[in-house]
């Protein structure tokens, strides 16, 4: 069971970084996921820093093709439900990137 | 005082479907026992290595289940670093004899991975990772491949640079009869294997394994005299931060830099003193990094050399890393590795190692390195 | 001070699957479904979507810049993220918006978020509160091989309501309501269930037509006082032909019909409608508004568009024509049925 306590702090940390924007420094593309994450499989992963220097590490959502990501190509922070969870767990949104 | 190690096992690598997580350990204490003529009375204490049990046996009061097995009442330690949970324990159990004048410790470290379907291994392994690399759905081959594009991209390597580990540490698996994976193989199958994680594929990873291995440590000179030993020159451990996200550079791993330089600084030894290594080939990338990184190549020039197969035990280089196959062939059972890379050593430095015996080396040096690089363990040993 | 919307937001998913992929796996003839139903393609929202995602991304562009505090957050959905939860106080965390307001999340099939727009619109109207969002949001689903599969779509409108600088001034509402079952779907029952043609002349037509007429006679207006009319969308047909029978022309429901492109997108539906009108409405030009509502229901709201509106307008038809088409089996894997 996902904790309703741990999503509740967690959420704070979500709220501060959703809008945000940095650049992509690195990425890979899964394909062999954990359990939780086979359902949206393949998918890629970006290393991104923010403006600002802090870094991220997220999904990058919404790019069908993925062969032309760059380093530093420019992403916005949004708001996903990656992580697949049981029936009667709450659910755990998370930050993803999207290509600006 | 010094610390000696007398002793080495081996459960072979690999899917060992008739075999527990306990089974393994009961199999590589009675074996090293055996190797080192020595009693279970004759053990002060141990250290166990053990990452993933917890997770998949639901069993972490490991040390009282070894003391049932051997109905044992000494102190049993279970120790923790992800993969480097195997070499802290070498680590630990140094410190230990080191404190206690004469004392003798078993170094045990197994992992028990196949009883479970691989994206739960995927998962296991990640709790070695951040909280919100977890989150983002990356797995450690995952990790190490947004290292492996920086480190191709910056000095302009392809994948083939990252290939040829794969089949270096082939070549060196097929003469270890306790490795996982016993066959060649060339740069076109690994090019060709499929992709686990962008630049990575298949068969630039290491296997998911079950094993056990153990070592006997001592600071009883005596049992020296009456047994051919090696001597523990120094175990260093750094640690950086959990995640890729807080490291100055992922152009290499830190934690390794650090406990590699004060290794070679406590046994006054020079980096050109080691004709034997054993690295952590988690993945290709992770020995190109681990090249540079413990200081034998420059910044940049593993991918080259790699190529070269200027390791590679035939070619009878100055330096052979991973006779025992590494990771990538001799198997990764995460808890066990740290200790058969130290007993991998033991075996070459002691002309034990048969088919893949180098000629006479003097020092050998094991690299261990836990998660994305939050946990390195460097050990050198000599003769 | 007229209350009215000050500012809005909207969310196209990128995907989009065409209603002709779809009849090709039930081997039917895509011609003559997209003719009936006058849809061509509908949006589709990712795997990683649901309505809370999108009511996120809706809303961050309607609450950019704002520095009014939000009294109310009302969540219209048909397609909840949770039985028991609330989508909009999630919604309320993310967006940063305090604790100071008042949430709850709407059900009423297609008008939940205008119904919702009327309690907003009362609340600030009345001095209660400063200012409120409302958003309507929806991932909806069809069961496969069903009607609805064809139109069954994603996407998101954000509206704020408030009195400072309203972009879209209320004039009037009306609603017209009455015991309907042409659409439910049941506690734990993954896919809705309908009427098939109950859902027609009885439903939509009887209830948009109660509501406009009745707005119209109240206000005593007539259909060539608007420059544009918006009706609720389940298909490319109904809006169509209600506006016939109300007495208004193709020309006035136009910009309104992205139907055809987007699908139904539920509560969001009648919404994206109006905001795609946005993009062309003059100040002073009048628009009249009927959402609909299975079960049923529907709100009328005239509207007329102040100057602001050229402060705060966005390029509908740009995002709209952003996109990328999928296939049959990934629609499936988007939707969680694979």
């Amino acid at each position: 069971m996902i904790s309703p306590v741990k999503v509740w702090r967690r959420q704070k940390t979500i709220r501060d970084l959703l809008g945000k924007e940095g650049e992509i420094v690195t990425w890979t593309k899964i394909f062999t996921p954990p359990p939780q994450f086979k359902h949206i499989a393949p998918y890629t992963v970006v290393l991104v820093e923010l403006k600002g220097g802090q870094n991220i590490c997220a999904q990058l959502v919404d790019c069908m093709d993925d062969s032309s990501i760059q380093t530093g190509d420019k992403v916005v922070v949004t708001l996903r439900k990656l992580r697949e969870s049981i029936a009667d767990d709450v659910i755990p949104y998370t930050i993803a990137c999207k290509l600006i | 005082m010094k610390s000696y190690i007398i002793g080495y096992h081996t459960t072979q690598f690999g899917e060992l479907w008739d075999k527990s997580l306990f089974d393994l350990v009961e199999d590589t204490i009675v074996g090293v026992l055996k190797n080192a003529h020595l009693e279970i009375g004759n053990i002060d204490a141990i250290f166990f290595g053990n990452m993933l049990g917890g997770i998949l046996e639901n069993n972490l009061h490991a040390g009282a289940k070894i003391a049932d097995i051997f109905g044992l009442t000494i102190p049993i330690y279970r120790v923790e670093g992800a993969c480097a949970s195997g070499g802290l324990a070498v680590n630990l159990a140094h410190e230990y004899v080191q404190s206690r004048k004469g004392k003798t410790v078993l170094v045990v470290g197994a992992e028990k991975m196949t009883d479970v379907q691989p994206e739960f291994i995927t998962q296991g392994l990640m709790s070695a990772a951040s909280g919100e690399e977890q989150e983002s759905g990356i797995t450690f081959p995952g990790l190490y491949a947004l290292m492996a594009r920086m480190y191709l991209k910056k000095y302009r390597y392809d994948k083939k640079n990252l290939a040829a580990i794969a089949v270096k540490n082939h070549a060196h698996g097929l003469l270890n009869p306790t490795a996982h994976f016993r066959r060649a193989i060339t740069i076109e199958q690994v090019l060709k294997s499929s992709t686990v994680a962008e630049p990575l594929g298949l068969l630039d990873c290491s296997p998911v394994s079950d094993g056990a291995s153990s070592i006997v440590i001592t600071s009883d000179s005596s049992l020296i005299k009456k047994k051919s030993g090696v001597t523990i020159l120094s175990s260093q451990v750094s640690t950086d931060s959990i995640s890729l996200l807080q490291r100055d550079s992922l152009l290499g791993i830190k934690a390794t830099q650090i406990a590699a330089d004060k290794a070679f600084t406590e046994s006054k030894l020079k980096r050109t003193d080691i004709s034997l290594a054993e690295v952590h080939d988690c993945f290709t990338i992770a020995e190109l990094f681990a090249m540079e990184d413990l200081g034998f190549w420059k910044r940049g020039e593993a991918g080259k050399r790699a190529i070269q197969y200027e390791t590679l035990s035939e070619n009878k280089g100055p330096l052979i890393v991973n006779t025992s196959g590494g990771l990538k062939a001799a198997g990764h059972p995460v808890g066990a590795t740290g200790i058969k890379q130290v007993g991998e050593l033991f075996l070459q430095l002691t002309g034990k190692a048969e088919k893949r015996q180098i000629q006479s080396p003097r020092y050998g040096l094991a690299q261990n390195v836990g998660g994305s690089g939050g946990t390195a363990v460097v050990t050198i040993v000599g003769i | 001070m007229k209350t009215g919307i000050t500012s809005y937001g909207f969310y196209i998913p990128q995907y989009r699957i065409r209603v002709a992929d779809i009849a090709h796996v039930w081997g039917k003839n895509s011609s003559e479904i997209e003719h009936s139903l006058g849809v061509v393609e509908k949006a589709v929202s990712s795997a990683a979507e649901d309505s809370l995602t999108m009511a996120y991304e809706s809303s961050s562009i309607a609450m950019k810049g704002n520095t009014v505090p939000i009294g109310a957050l009302f969540f219209g959905t048909e397609s909840p993220v949770y039985a028991v939860n609330p989508s909009s106080t999630i919604l309320g965390e993310l967006l940063d918006i305090g604790n100071n307001y008042l949430a709850y999340d709407t059900q009423f099939a297609c008008k939940a978020a205008t119904g919702a727009l009327i309690s907003a619109l009362s609340m600030v109207e009345s001095n209660q509160i400063q200012s409120a969002l409302v958003v309507a949001s929806d991932k909806a689903t069809g069961r496969p091989h069903d009607a609805l599969e064809y139109t069954a779509a994603s996407g998101s409108v954000s509206l704020q309501v408030g009195e400072k600088n309203p972009i879209l001034t209320v004039d009037a509402w009306e609603s017209y309501s009455s015991d309907t079952p042409d659409f439910w779907r049941r506690e734990g029952i993954k896919y809705p269930s309908h009427g098939g043609r109950f859902t027609g002349k009885p439903s939509y037509f009887k209830h948009i037509i109660g509501s406009v007429k009745s707005i119209l006679s109240k206000t005593r207006k007539s259909p060539e006082d608007f420059s544009y009319a918006v009706f609720h969308m389940p298909n490319g047909k109904f809006p169509v032909q209600v506006a016939v029978q109300l007495g208004f022309t193709s020309e006035q429901i136009k910009k309104s019909l992205i139907v055809s492109q987007l699908g139904n997108s539920y509560t969001a539906s009648a919404l994206m409608g109006l905001v795609s009108t946005l993009e062309y409405v003059k100040p002073g030009e009048n628009i009249l508004f009927a959402s609909y509502g299975s079960g049923a229901g529907s709100d009328a709201f005239i509207f007329t568009a102040t100057s602001e509106i050229e402060k705060k307008r966005l390029i509908f038809s740009k995002k709209m024509n952003e996109k990328i088409y999928i296939d049959y089996p990934t629609y499936l894997k988007c939707m969680r049925i694979i």
